[in-house]
């Protein structure tokens, strides 16, 4: 069930949708996640590392999202290699959208002439 | 050196243009990240570089936006308004009352034979600069009938103070609404009261300014802004201490206000002049082509200007400064209540 919290955030963004549908298989390190990104929309979203970044920063202070140090795992400056990763709310956010896109594609495939039903 | 640890360098350097905050908590990564995407750049480093480059400006300006003052209050009255239906409420009611306003005194000053046509869009400023039959630009302030760049006090300056304690009760009614327990008689009056009497002080310090009916118009048209200004913080601080809050607030209370005037104006200008222009280009043009020339009317231009351009504009503006006294004299309650609602949606 959508809470009327969460209702509240949607629609998502397209880049902020990617980047939770990007931690929601695995948690991610930023370039990971870039490369996710650009994988999922087939090269149509390539993120700047500051676009990254700044979604990154939102997403932490909404609580959609986690960071975690993965102590065995070091950047290029040898330190531990932070990671990102889908929090319950961030998950909730993220199938709300999904079901709210679903709904508007099935409304779509309705009218759409010839088109079978989703 | 290499052409990638020569763009991963001066990237270094760009980092420091992003908030300290920002740059303490994302820099390194925001660095690595840059190199790792260099490193394996497919179409080239330069192609690679510039794509964040090209970024860099809009990235900036976003975080300096996020971590402004400004924006932490404008995102508050949002974040108010976004998650109370009571925040809401308030906004509406101040945007209405304020469109009900300058309605009232757009009919008024037509009504008083004002020039209204020349400037529509500023009826977000009360006093307005005026080009008047001599050639001079003088300031005119709605309430007088002033067709000869005189200031003469009317009936209808006492009509506007008394629309002002009407919005001000509303405004009061509101915000005491907004508040648990509510304390109606107390912001009810306060908000009465200082409505008006903001607005009297400031047409009396314009009164002053306007004595001299030859200083430069530029003058006048600064004090045009800085008057809206004073009236938002006057009546922020008057409010607030009719309403009991501490004298620590009370800065506070006045700061937010003229802020939140100041965010008001600039949107609704920019809203209100499209509208106006429109509107009075196509008022002059079918006023032309009724009494053949431009000059006799303008009615219709002014009409046109002054009613459609006034009620969008006052509304917005109603809209920010009305979302701001609700979410300044709640204290923060509503963003409580999303914090706690969100924390306990995460333990269930």
């Amino acid at each position: 069930m959508v809470t009327p919290q969460i209702d509240s955030q949607l629609p998502l963004s397209e880049v902020s949708f990617y980047i939770l549908l990007s931690l929601a298989g695995e948690p991610r390190h930023g370039y990971a996640i870039m490369k996710d990104v650009a994988n999922l929309s087939g090269g149509r979203i390539d993120l700047s590392a500051g676009t990254l970044y700044g979604a990154l920063k939102r997403m932490l202070e909404q609580g959609w999202i986690e960071r975690l140090e993965l102590p065995g795992e070091l950047d290029e400056s040898g330190r531990p290699r932070k990671v990102y990763c889908l929090s319950t709310v961030g998950q909730a956010v993220l199938s709300a959208e999904t079901e709210r896109l679903r709904a508007l594609v099935a409304a779509a495939a309705r009218r759409s002439p010839g088109a079978q039903p989703v | 050196m290499s052409a990638g640890r020569t763009w991963v360098a001066l990237y270094r350097r760009l980092i420091h243009l992003y908030p300290a905050a920002f740059q303490a908590e994302f820099g390194e990564e925001l660095l690595g990240v840059f190199a790792e995407k260099l490193a394996e750049a497919q179409r080239g480093v330069f192609t690679a570089a510039m794509r964040e480059l090209a970024d860099l400006p809009f990235n900036l300006l976003q975080e300096h936006l996020h971590h402004s003052e400004m924006n932490r209050m404008l995102e508050r009255i949002l974040t108010h308004q976004k998650y109370s239906r009571q925040r809401q409420a308030a906004a509406l009611g101040f945007a209405l009352a304020f469109g009900i306003l300058e309605l009232a005194n757009g009919l008024l000053q037509i009504l008083s034979g004002s020039f209204t046509r020349y400037v529509g869009w500023v009826g977000v400023v009360w006093p307005r600069v005026l080009n008047q039959p001599d050639g001079m630009l003088h300031l005119v302030w709605p309430s007088y009938a002033s067709s000869d760049g005189s200031l003469q006090p009317t009936l209808v300056n006492l009509a506007l103070v008394v629309l002002l304690a009407l919005v001000g009760l509303v405004a009061g009614l509101v915000a005491a609404r907004a508040n648990q327990p509510p304390r109606s008689l107390r912001f009810s009056l306060a908000g009465a009261f200082s409505l008006p009497v903001a607005y009297v002080a400031t047409t009396f310090l314009a009164s002053l300014l306007a004595a001299d009916q030859t200083l430069p118009a530029i003058i006048y048209a600064a004090y045009n802004l800085l008057s809206g200004l004073l009236f938002a913080i006057l009546c922020a601080a008057l409010f607030g201490w009719l309403s009991g809050a501490s004298p620590a607030r009370l800065g506070r209370l006045a700061l937010a206000g003229g802020a939140a005037w100041v965010g008001g104006l600039v949107v609704s200008l920019a809203v209100g002049l499209v509208i106006a222009l429109a509107w009075g280009i196509l008022g002059t043009l079918v006023s032309f082509i009724i009494h053949g020339d431009f000059s006799t009317l303008s009615a219709f231009s002014g009409l046109w200007a002054g009613l459609v351009a006034t009620i969008p504009v006052s509304a917005i503006q109603g809209w920010i400064f009305g979302g701001w006294i609700g979410a300044e004299m709640d204290g923060g309650e509503g963003q409580r209540r999303q914090v706690e609602a969100s924390r306990a949606f995460s333990e269930q």
